[in-house]
């Protein structure tokens, strides 16, 4: 097949970002890039999809073993396009009203969707790193974007710094496994570290070798999770998300919590599931799932009772992106188990995308709260909106719902599957856990409600009222129909999530390619 | 593993052993024109390593980019900043530190046990390795995904910086008139919008 065909779900948006930045160069008026911006995502979504239809071709030699492009890695495209779609919507409104709109947002969120992309689709840890550096360079810059505010600045900067912290850790883990193996490719990496050891017990010199290696192993991996764990703010990790999320414009924070954790854990799925799927590393007693197993509770707990104490929306959505990055981790802890994993893998999926379009969902009818100069950020700013503005407000209590995770929204099933996965690889303290604090979680979600529903606001205090944008009332119901679409049928989509597994446990060989073995 | 002949040990000891002392001067001194010259001295110290490594087109490489621009770039940063400014002392509390200290030294003793008995898998050598032809011909050839990716990097890189750094080309052009900055003019609105 075609390179470049095989490529487009990864080219669309790299070679739009560059004619997004010559229709920026050439137009005398700033704003109006949004629409191409979404255009240009959204037929990268069509083009994976149509590569998903026509058949991925297990020859992708002319790749050298750098990226995999298979069904795992067009499900995550698709994601992240979608999402990115969505995200520049809402930028075209959100940056329009509240002054902001200056060209280069465009082009940005075009080069950190190609660098998504780019990271669900690595299968070397070089790819790895370029993605994720590509994806992270441009959300930081957004981040930065309100020029003149400290606070963004302040956001920007520590998100910068960390971020490259993680990034250079995870290259310090990608040279010790270059070190042990010569191989910077997920399957030549695997193939050397899982080799049994020919006659280890006789021959004194290649015990040896294989205790070294698995011990720089190990240290690599860790290093490579905690890189990950950054990325997708699990805790210990998460010290920069509520400021970075708080600090950026809200149509940024969109796409960091949504885009960006979903390229984050497809690409951490992958590469654990790759390098160290193995029964030794994964196995339950003393691999990285117990380790995850921690962190996700971690996650889980902390996420969810900081969350109930912020009064700032904006914050309470921060907190709970990192609770539901927990209930993520679940999935990635049982996918590795045999026999069940392959569903675990797919709930992963299914979690991304459900929490993709139900976050940008609920931030997009945050933005849509905000006029210019009255933003909406705090409970009390939304108190009786809903009265007065019931369209809004729904839309506002739709998403919210979702994330609190209520049927027949998308975010139940999410939820749901993903608990079911880690009850059948056997996690059961897991699963209770994930369930009190879900329960937990409803608390500060129906809050919202509660203020908007049944609250009159102070005398006195600003009225929040809706912005007119038909770019976010796009972008709020295009979420809205997946968020309803998704839960009222949700085991076709769990269907495609799984053939989207099945497809790369199938192909995962063929990728084992000379390619990126050994750098001249 | 190949015969090291004894210039080499010795090259790489002396490389090594600078690479080392200059990286620990960069991150532990104070002044900051001091820290610039401890990376200096080590960009330099790895190219020395990148000799014995018979990477000869990585040394010219490493020279230019890093020697050249990068640390460059560094003086002059620290140079507009001014030079004397010493860097407060560091406030971080002592939990932080023994916690740093401890990962550090765990890291430390896993490589220092297992380095030792470490026979690292050789790729093959070719007479040609190392040469511009031999890593033009991987850049171009089979590692051009990477290598085209790369620049998307860079190029997201300089838009990024772009966005975050043109409100001080606003600045200048709006306080000396100068016409260097052929921008929109949306400067006006800086100070507004912000209510985050």
């Amino acid at each position: 097949m075609n390179l470049v065909l095989l490529l487009s779900p990864i080219l669309i948006p790299t070679v739009g970002a560059l004619v997004l930045m010559m229709l920026d160069a050439f137009q005398k008026e700033d704003g109006g890039l949004a629409m191409p911006t979404a255009l240009l995502h959204f037929t990268a979504a069509a083009m994976a999809l149509a590569l998903w239809q026509r058949g991925v071709p297990s020859d992708t030699s002319a790749l050298h073993g750098f990226l995999a492009i298979d069904k795992t890695s067009l499900f995550l495209d698709a994601t992240i396009a979608l999402g990115g779609g969505i995200a520049s919507l809402l930028a075209g409104g959100y940056l329009a009203e509240h002054k902001l709109d200056r060209g280069e947002y465009y082009p940005l969120i075009a080069f950190s969707t190609a660098g998504a992309m780019l990271l669900v689709s690595a299968s070397d840890m070089l790819m790895l790193f370029l993605g994720l550096e590509t994806m992270s360079l441009g959300v930081y810059a957004m981040t930065g974007f309100r020029r003149g505010s400290p606070r963004s600045a302040e956001a920007s900067l520590k998100y910068f710094l960390l971020g490259s912290f993680a990034a250079a850790l995870m290259l310090f883990g990608s040279a010790l496994l270059y070190a042990v193996t010569g191989h910077t490719d997920y399957a030549g990496i695997a193939e050397v570290l899982h080799a049994a050891p020919a006659n280890a017990a006789a021959d004194a010199a290649a015990a040896i070798q294989v205790v070294t290696r698995s011990r720089i192993s190990i240290l690599a991996m860790l290093l490579i999770v905690i890189a990950m764990a950054f990325k997708v703010g699990a805790v210990p990790f998460h010290m920069w998300t509520p400021d970075a999320y708080e600090g950026a414009p809200t149509s940024t924070m969109a796409y960091m919590s949504s885009v960006v954790k979903a390229a984050a854990f497809g690409a951490f799925a992958r590469v654990m599931l790759a390098v160290y799927g193995d029964a030794a590393s994964a196995g339950s007693a003393a691999g990285w799932p117990a380790m995850l197993a921690w962190v996700a509770v971690a996650t889980m707990t902390v996420g969810n009772l900081v969350a109930l104490t912020q009064t700032s929306v904006k914050r309470m959505l921060a907190y709970s992106s990192i609770a539901h990055a927990g209930y993520v981790l679940l999935g990635v802890i049982a996918a590795p188990r045999e026999g069940t994993g392959t569903t675990a893998y797919a709930s992963v999926l299914f979690y991304l995308l459900a929490y993709t379009v139900s976050n940008m969902g609920a931030v997009g009818a945050l933005i849509l709260a905000g006029r210019r100069g009255a933003e909406s950020v705090s409970y009390d700013d939304l108190a009786g909106y809903a009265r007065r503005h019931p369209a809004a407000g729904f839309a506002m209590t739709l998403f919210l719902l979702s994330l609190t995770g209520v049927p027949p929204t998308v975010g139940f099933f999410a939820k749901f599957y993903v608990i079911r996965a880690t009850l059948d690889a056997g996690y059961t303290a897991l699963a209770l856990i994930a369930v009190v604090n879900s329960a937990v979680s409803a608390y500060y979600y129906l809050g919202v409600l509660v203020k908007m529903y049944m609250r009159d606001p102070a005398p006195g205090a600003a009225l929040a009222s809706p912005m007119r944008s038909g770019y976010v009332t796009v972008a709020i119901l295009t979420a809205a129909v997946f968020v309803v679409w998704m839960g009222v049928m949700p085991e076709r989509w769990l269907d495609l999530a799984r053939e989207a597994v099945g497809a790369a446990t199938a192909a995962a060989p063929s990728a084992a390619t000379a390619g990126g073995n050994a750098a001249p | 593993m190949n015969p090291s002949s004894t210039q080499e040990i010795i090259a790489f000891s002396l490389f090594a052993a600078l690479a080392v002392a200059s990286a620990l001067a960069t991150v532990t001194l104070r002044n900051p024109i001091r820290n610039a010259v401890g990376l200096f001295v080590h960009v330099l110290s790895l190219a020395g390593l990148y000799i014995t490594l018979a990477a000869h087109f990585l040394v010219a490489v490493q020279l230019i980019v890093y020697v050249g621009a990068v640390v460059v770039l560094f003086v002059f940063v620290i140079m507009l900043l001014g030079p004397g400014s010493e860097t407060a002392p560091d406030a971080t509390g002592r939990v932080p530190r023994v916690l740093g200290a401890a990962g550090i030294a765990s890291v430390g003793i896993v490589l220092a046990s297992t380095v030792r008995t470490l026979a690292p898998p050789r790729p093959d050598r070719v007479p040609e390795f190392g040469t511009l032809r031999h890593v033009g011909e991987y850049l171009f050839g089979p590692a051009m995904v990477p290598f085209e990716v790369a620049s998307v990097l860079l190029t997201a890189g300089i838009v990024g910086a772009f966005a975050v750094a043109k409100a001080h080309h606003h600045k200048v052009k709006m306080n000396t008139e100068t016409n260097l900055a052929p921008l929109k003019s949306d400067a006006v609105d800086e100070s507004q919008g912000d209510h985050g």
